[in-house]
């Protein structure tokens, strides 16, 4: 069934319709809530609270591009967490969990059948990225992390960061920049072929 | 960023690497990359530095967010929408409260709602009679003492009998006047109230809703 007609029934009360649509979306949502927030349980809760709003504030959807405006409702959900979270930093900014592990176990990372070395390698890049996310601004970092990271078009992530077209862009351009400096100072994260490439770094 | 590249370039570098450009902007850049070395560098490290956000590994949902009902049991269901906005309401009752505000202006000069201790306009009937009568009282005292006076230009003031009969006269009028304020107590609507509390809640309806408004464009936000 086309995503059309299942916001259409979801509109209309149906449950089961808009569940459809979480299954599609779920993770997606999860990632970019995760690389906001920087956090994987704040991320999963942030990801269940947007699916909540959605559900509750269908009849405001008119159209258009259903995940630019479900990404909507997720950033803005994650920009008031990053705002509680400065107000009230109660959570260690090491980059691990309650016990103590790196955040970035191997547990969610999607390839299951990789060798231990490319999923160390990934965990690396993913490490290193995570960081230089976290040293942006949240809209400078929500801009990188829609079209580079999650490969949404320009018009769909103006529309989710609910910004114009010269915005999107610019905030694009220097989080890039800002983002390669960030980098270049990873270096030894990188995995070997980017390193290899670094010299132009 | 490490090296010397104004912002504006960065930009269009950055528009011109995902193809975000019409024809003459992208010929205008393709020649400045020609010449200038400085620029292939930036490209070529803005591309890298894209292609490893591109790889940057995406993460399976640790769960199932589908929803269950008692999720969404507590709002009202999704296809319900009341056909005003809270904003349109709080515009509306601030017009309205303008509008009551002005017409008290108008009729009394002043907001009934700052009176608190306005007098209800049946208590006001009673006593206007009284106010009224008093000095009528003082007057016929004053008269059996003292002779028939005669106005300043000469022309006699009325008898005693005409008096009498004004005097009579006056009184029926008082009588209607009290009548007709009992039966505005007892069947018609007080209107100095209705205005007051329609005063009083217009301005708070106002306030609320607009307070209200703000909070939630402010969480959408």
């Amino acid at each position: 069934m086309d995503e059309t007609k299942l916001i259409h029934m979801a509109q209309g009360g149906d449950l089961d319709a808009f569940n459809r649509i979480v299954g599609a979306y779920q993770d997606l949502a999860y990632n970019v809530a995760f690389r906001l927030l920087s956090d994987p349980a704040a991320a999963e809760d942030a990801t269940q609270d947007a699916f909540i709003s959605a559900y509750r504030n269908l009849s405001r959807f008119r159209g258009g591009s259903f995940k630019a405006w479900l990404l909507r409702i997720v950033t803005n959900g994650c920009y008031d967490e990053l705002r509680r979270q400065k107000r009230r930093p109660i959570a260690s900014l090491e980059p691990e969990d309650a016990a103590g592990d790196p955040f970035d176990s191997a547990v969610w990372m999607v390839d299951p059948g990789e060798s231990p070395e490319e999923l160390a390698q990934r965990v690396e890049l993913s490490e290193a990225i995570q960081r230089c996310l976290d040293s942006l601004d949240e809209e400078f970092r929500a801009a990188v992390v829609l079209v580079d990271v999650q490969g949404l078009d320009y018009a769909e992530a103006a529309s989710a960061l609910d910004r114009p077209l010269g915005t999107l862009k610019s905030r694009l351009a220097r989080a890039r920049g800002r983002l390669q400096d960030c980098l270049q100072g990873l270096e030894e994260l990188l995995p070997i072929e980017f390193r290899l490439e670094s010299e132009g770094f | 960023m490490n090296f010397s590249l104004p912002q504006p370039d960065w930009e269009l570098l950055s528009a011109y690497m995902d193809h975000q450009m019409d024809e003459r902007q992208e010929r205008a850049i393709e020649a400045r990359l020609a010449e200038e070395a400085s620029l292939q560098q930036a490209l070529a490290r803005l591309q890298r530095t894209r292609a490893l956000l591109r790889r940057a590994p995406q993460r399976r949902a640790p769960r199932s967010f589908v929803l269950h009902p008692e999720m969404v049991a507590s709002k009202r269901a999704p296809g319900f929408r009341w056909p005003f906005s809270l904003s349109t309401v709080s515009a509306v009752a601030t017009i309205l409260f303008a509008l009551v505000l002005l017409s008290d202006f108008a009729l009394y000069g002043v907001p009934l709602a700052l009176l608190r201790g306005a007098p209800a306009p049946a208590a006001e009937a009673l006593e206007e009679p009284m106010a009224l009568q008093a000095p009528a009282e003082a007057d016929a005292g004053e008269e059996a003492l003292e002779p028939p006076r005669e106005s300043p230009e000469g022309t006699p003031l009325p008898s005693e009998d005409e008096e009498l009969q004004l005097f009579a006269a006056q009184e029926e009028a008082q009588d209607l006047a009290e009548e007709a304020s009992r039966e505005m107590q007892a069947e018609g609507p007080d209107f100095q109230a209705i205005l007051r509390w329609a005063e009083i809640g217009l301005g708070a309806l106002a306030i609320v809703t607009g307070l209200e408004a703000g909070r939630r464009k402010r969480a959408r936000n």
